[in-house]
């Protein structure tokens, strides 16, 4: 079982390695062999390990030898096995397995081929290093490695300017969080004296006075990775990415890592309540105001992306409230619909011939009826219907929200969110595939690209069945009753929300048009002017420091050491003038010197 | 003066000596140059040696071979000095005396045969060199 | 005098005969290779002298027991090794240069003749323990530099502008060298009327006898003369400049060497208190060569400057074990490694000035000249880089061993100043020798050739290796090393 744990992080590594270094020996056909085949034993065995767990029940952990020593910091990391990691790997590798089957159709006859396969088993190993890691530092590597990866693969098509600028946005605006994440390393070492996170867990309980700075740390950290409120901003520029690498990424697992983060050190959060209604209050508002900003959005995949920000806000609500498990619940199911809806939007973004603007599409139900099927089984996972996967994890998060915190500012925030969600879901799909056709689309049907998109579809409608083997990894928190007006409340608004889409969509053509040309739709659309204001409030003060120190004023005390030395050289070498006389009476000179040092 | 005092510090005489000394001359050029007359003319440049205008360039070429007969000169003179030493002492430094008495005569008369070859007693206008006298 | 004494006195034996055979067989068949092959056989034959005669470790004294002219011991086995070989070097380079210069060659005999005498003095300055053994040795060594220096304008056919700056560059060092000489002197005399000896010993250990210390403070005006060590510096360049390659390498080396050597004696050899009062002039001294030397190459252009002003630096740092002198063995072996490592690089350095630069017109000794020269000859510009970084005391060569060395010696003796102004010259000095490899590696500007072949260049490569193999791995020299 031991070599099995380490084996599922390093078959993905081992098969990067081979790609990054002899891909181009390999070919279109042995690259998506070794990129989808690493994949897919990693699953395998994945699978088997969760087989092994569920059947012995008994978290465990391989210790990996000791990394370093110093200053009394012993860093032993290791693989460690349980409930979390569990429903984490199987995402992972799961997900990731059917996204790299799709990919290697999707991405055939491009530039780089292996190249982007030897970045996605890269990253598919790092963030399984980052859920199975027993210690924080290999948890703050593999962290580090999928924020390397996004950024690779962002701009993997690295000749387009705005792609590598988009690159570096995201790349930098998770630096913000990624440095809070080290900070709370460094002192979870002066408090702790460990990094080792069972160990920092279970003495979280003895409530040091530091443990609200810590929280509030990583939840910076978990802010960053995860695109909240206020460092949300660089997701919707990440979709420069090819699609799969959206889906996989920047929906599936890599933005989810932050809601890892803070389940695995939950005992942490617990210890400060403060924090916990800080974390819920961002969930809260991200969920909003994404959700907004979904509404108006006109690129299909910016959609997408606004969503994917305002479902981790739900995470992270759940997460605030102490509703753990339908945190890590909605994490599972929200992979599943949100990769298919990546997906599916690759596959009618790929028959459009790239084409990502819903304005120019409509109509696509008759031709494009699977893609319809999957967007539509995604769509109702997504704003929350009955039997979907989706339905009940939002259930069980606002359920268990109003259980464990009552009727908050968050809490109404997330239910107005869940109207939002159907709302936008229906114009979404509406759009797309109704009304008058734009273009002619040239479908797509490689299974390849069939195959995955019909597991997933399987699973963001039967995912909730799924046994989450979470068992008591959770401490239950006592639960106030739920009055039944707010489970009607809860049950309606999807409903709600798709009857108002309907509605516009039916009869309300002007309102629609005057709505989608106002002030605050353009507001929204640019996300609620977040890049504006950091434009104004960080960029440029700092372009405009950078500027102003361009000739490094540090560099001064060189140039005076320079120029000091030029004039002596200029002064002494005047001496140098070749007259015998003068020669003389520098000995003259110096013979006194001499001696009147001596004589002293 | 004795040596001692010097050496004991009573410096007092010699510095007051001294700074006598820099305080005339000082006192000479200054009077000079604030009493007399200050004119240029043409002929305030001209070398003045007794009211004649002197004649030819002050650098003069001296042939070579003046120097090498001076050299040889002072090499006779220094040898003659050495064996002068060297007769006064004769039974006190015995044998080895007198082997380096022959050692030092060995060596400038090696000398002087280089002298006589290379033909630096060939003095005279139609002096020639080795060389000159090779190539001929 | 005992047949151990003569023995002892061997190798100078040796020396001065073969100066005198090759000066009758220069009078009697001029033939340069001749007279070459003649010195370079005596300079050996001394050389197997030292070893064959040296008296074990013990020291044999010539001269009177109470004030010893000359001291052999190891010290002088050491210096007078070093300085035998350098000899055979700077012939080597003489020829080299004659073979260059055909103009030059009358009168190369000579030349060689001088070398030997020079080398001569050198070895009487390595064992003298005696102010006139002292003044002999460095007059005997003086004068033949002098008239080394002035050589192309004594010997060539034809004038131009380089033997006119020989000439001018003999007569202002024979000038000035004899002002020097005079200070010496009367440093010398002085010293003789307060101790009545002429022995370095016998100086008495008076505290504030003004006359002993006029008489100190006269001397070492003279040999920082001699060492061209600032503010004394003034004439170094324009000698350096003037003198053909091979005997800047000889003035820049020898000279050096073999004062340094006898500064050492006589500063080990006087009483602590004399040692102790020397000292603030040689700390001043020796910081001001590290500053105003390192400071003045900075913007130099000809090489040769350049290398002038480079060693008045390294005669700054020299001066830092010196100082220590009184103050334990690892001085000495500090001077001794430092000296040979000074040796062996600057004399690469010129060697390699002597391929690149002699006869290549009046531009020829430019740093432009060596522009591109890494392209254009790249084992003569790579030995000339390793050389370059030898000089600055780069690690992985024996200048950095031989700094490490001076370090050691000055905070052992807590010379802390001094040790402070070495680092200070060093990263001054860096920069210059840098500028000269940054021209060597950028592209050449094409139709420069680079004149010469093997033989024109083994003896260079010869001291790169020597340089790299004794950096890299010092253990042979410093068992070798003299105590005093």
């Amino acid at each position: 079982m031991a070599g099995a744990l380490i084996g599922i992080p390093l078959l993905p590594l081992l098969g990067s390695a081979l790609l990054l270094l002899a891909g181009k020996r390999l070919g279109e056909r042995g690259s998506a062999a070794v990129g989808v085949g690493s994949v897919l034993l990693a699953a395998l065995l994945t699978a088997w390990v969760i087989a092994g767990f569920v059947a012995g029940g008994e978290p465990y952990t391989v210790t990996l030898g000791q990394w370093f020593s110093v200053a009394g910091l012993t860093v032993t990391p290791g693989l460690h096995f349980d409930g979390l990691a569990a429903v984490m790997t199987g995402v992972i590798t799961g997900v990731g397995l059917l996204i790299h089957w799709y990919s290697a159709a999707y991405m055939a006859g491009e530039e780089g081929y292996s190249r982007y396969f030897g970045y996605l088993n890269l990253f598919v190993a790092a963030m399984l290093v980052l859920v199975l890691a027993d210690n924080f530092l290999l948890l703050y590597l593999g962290w580090e490695g999928v924020g390397l990866c996004s950024y690779l693969l962002i701009g993997f098509w690295y000749r387009e300017p705005a792609n590598g600028y988009a690159a570096r946005k995201a790349f930098v605006v998770t630096r913000v969080g990624d440095v809070a994440l080290a900070v709370a390393l460094f002192m979870l070492v002066g408090q702790f004296g460990t990094l080792h996170i069972e160990t920092v867990v279970d003495r979280a309980w003895q409530q040091t006075p530091g443990t609200h700075w810590l929280a509030l740390l990583l939840l910076i950290g978990a802010v960053g990775k995860s695109a909240q409120l206020p460092l949300q901003t660089w997701l919707p520029d990440a979709m420069a990415g090819p699609t799969p690498v959206s889906a996989l990424i920047h929906a599936a697992t890599m933005v989810t890592a932050g809601v890892y983060l803070i389940a695995r050190s939950h005992e942490l959060f617990l210890m400060a309540p403060p924090v916990m209604d800080l974390v819920a209050l961002v969930g809260g508002l991200t969920l909003f105001l994404a959700a907004c900003s979904a509404l108006v959005q006109t690129d299909l995949k910016r959609i997408l992306a606004y969503s994917t920000i305002s479902q981790i806000g739900y995470m992270f609500f759940a997460l605030g409230t102490g509703a753990f498990s339908a945190a890590v619940f909605h994490l599972m199911t929200h992979a599943f619909f949100k990769a298919l809806l990546f997906l599916a939007a690759g596959q009618v973004i790929l028959s459009l011939h790239h084409e990502q603007d819903i304005r120019r599409m409509g109509g696509l139900a008759r031709p494009m009826p699977f893609s319809l099927a999957c967007f539509a089984i995604g769509g109702a996972a997504l704003a929350a219907l009955p039997l979907t996967a989706g339905f009940y994890s939002k259930d069980a998060i606002l359920m268990n929200g109003y259980a464990l915190a009552g009727g908050t500012p968050a809490w109404f925030l997330a239910l107005a969110g869940a109207l939002v969600t159907a709302l936008y879901s229906a114009r979404m799909v509406l759009r797309v595939f109704f009304g008058e056709a734009v273009t002619r689309p040239d479908p797509d049907r490689r299974p390849a690209l069939v195959v995955p998109l019909a597991v997933l579809s399987v699973l963001s409608l039967a995912g909730a069945l799924i046994p989450r083997p979470l068992g008591d990894f959770f401490a239950d928190l006592g639960r106030g009753g739920v009055p039944e007006t707010v489970h009607i409340a809860v049950l309606a608004m999807p409903w709600l929300g798709l009857a108002m889409g309907l509605g516009f969509w039916r009869y309300g053509g002007a309102v629609r048009d005057r709505w989608q040309d106002s002030a605050l739709a353009a507001w929204w659309r640019r996300g609620w002017g977040f890049d504006t204001a950091y434009q104004w409030l960080l960029i440029r003060p700092f372009i405009g420091l950078a500027r102003a120190n361009r000739d490094d004023i540090a560099d001064g005390l060189t140039a005076a050491v320079t120029a000091s030395g030029r004039a002596a050289n200029a002064g002494l070498s005047a001496l140098q003038n070749g007259r015998i006389r003068w020669y003389a009476a520098f000995i003259a000179a110096g013979a006194i010197l001499t001696i009147a040092l001596v004589g002293r | 003066m004795d040596v001692y005092a010097i050496s004991q510090g009573q410096l007092w005489s010699f510095a007051i000596y001294a700074g006598a000394v820099f305080l005339l001359v000082g006192a000479m050029l200054a009077v000079g140059r604030l009493a007399g007359q200050r004119r240029h003319e043409k002929a305030t440049d001209e070398p003045f040696e007794s009211g004649i205008v002197s004649v030819g360039d002050a650098r003069l070429r001296l042939s070579v071979s003046y120097f090498v007969v001076a050299i040889l000169f002072v090499i006779f003179d220094l040898e003659v000095i050495f064996l002068y030493a060297w007769a006064v002492a004769f039974v006190d430094v015995g044998l080895a005396g007198f082997i380096g008495a022959l050692v030092f005569i060995g060596v400038l008369l090696a000398a002087l045969a280089y002298e006589w070859r290379v033909g630096a007693v060939d003095w005279g206008p139609r002096q020639r060199s080795l060389h000159e006298r090779e190539d001929r | 005098m005992t047949t151990a004494e003569l023995a002892a006195l061997s190798p100078l034996v040796a020396t001065a005969l073969t100066a005198l055979v090759a000066m009758l067989l220069a009078a009697f068949r001029r033939n340069h290779r001749l007279v070459f092959w003649v010195c370079q056989l005596g300079l050996l034959a001394a050389l197997a002298a030292v070893h064959a005669c040296a008296p074990g470790a013990g020291t044999s004294v010539v001269g009177a027991p109470a004030a010893p002219l000359l001291r052999i011991d190891n010290f002088f086995v050491f210096f007078a090794t070093l300085f035998l070989l350098l000899a055979m070097a700077v012939a080597v380079m003489l020829a080299q240069y004659f073979r260059r210069r055909p103009e030059c060659r009358d009168g190369a005999e000579e030349a060689y003749i001088l070398l030997v005498v020079a080398a001569l003095g050198a070895l009487v300055l390595a064992a003298a323990d005696h102010f006139a053994s002292l003044f002999i040795g460095v007059e005997l060594m003086g004068l033949a530099s002098i008239v080394l220096v002035a050589w192309p304008s004594g010997a060539a056919r034809d004038m131009d502008r380089l033997q006119g700056r020989s000439l001018e560059a003999g007569l202002r060092y024979l000038i000035l060298s004899a002002a020097a000489s005079a200070l010496l002197l009367f440093g010398i005399a002085i010293l003789y009327l307060q101790s009545g000896s002429l022995a370095f010993a016998a100086i008495p250990p008076r505290q504030g006898d003004y006359l002993i210390l006029l008489g100190t403070g006269l001397f070492l005006a003279g040999m920082a003369f001699k060492l061209s060590v600032v503010p004394f510096h003034l004439w170094t360049a324009d000698v350096y400049q003037g003198a053909p390659t091979p005997v800047t390498a000889l003035i820049a080396t020898l000279t050096k060497g073999a004062l340094i050597a006898v500064l050492l004696r006589f500063l080990a050899a006087m009483p602590p208190v004399q040692t102790q009062a020397a000292l603030p002039a040689l700390v001043v001294l020796a910081s001001l060569s590290m500053v105003v030397g390192n400071l003045l190459a900075l913007r130099q252009e000809n090489i040769k400057r350049l290398l002038a002003y480079s060693s008045i630096a390294h005669m700054g740092y020299l001066l830092v074990p010196v100082m220590a002198a009184g103050s334990g063995q690892l001085s000495a072996q500090a001077v001794a490694f430092y000296v040979a490592a000074y040796t062996i690089t600057t004399l690469g350095a010129f060697s390699v000035v002597n391929g690149v630069s002699e006869g290549a017109g009046s531009d020829g000794y430019q740093v432009s000249r060596y522009r591109g020269l890494l392209w254009r000859a790249p084992w003569l510009g790579a030995s000339f880089m390793l050389i370059l970084l030898s000089l600055a005391g780069i690690p992985l060569t024996l200048g950095f061993v031989g700094k490490f060395y001076i370090f050691a010696a000055g905070a052992d003796a807590r010379l802390w100043l001094p040790v402070a102004m070495v680092v200070v010259g060093s990263v001054i000095g860096l920069y210059y020798y840098l500028r000269i490899i940054l021209a060597m590696a950028q592209s050449p500007e094409g139709g420069e050739e680079t004149p010469g072949g093997w033989r024109e260049r083994w003896l260079s490569y010869g001291l790169t290796a020597l340089l790299v193999v004794l950096g890299i791995y010092p253990a042979p020299l410093v068992d070798w090393l003299p105590v005093l």
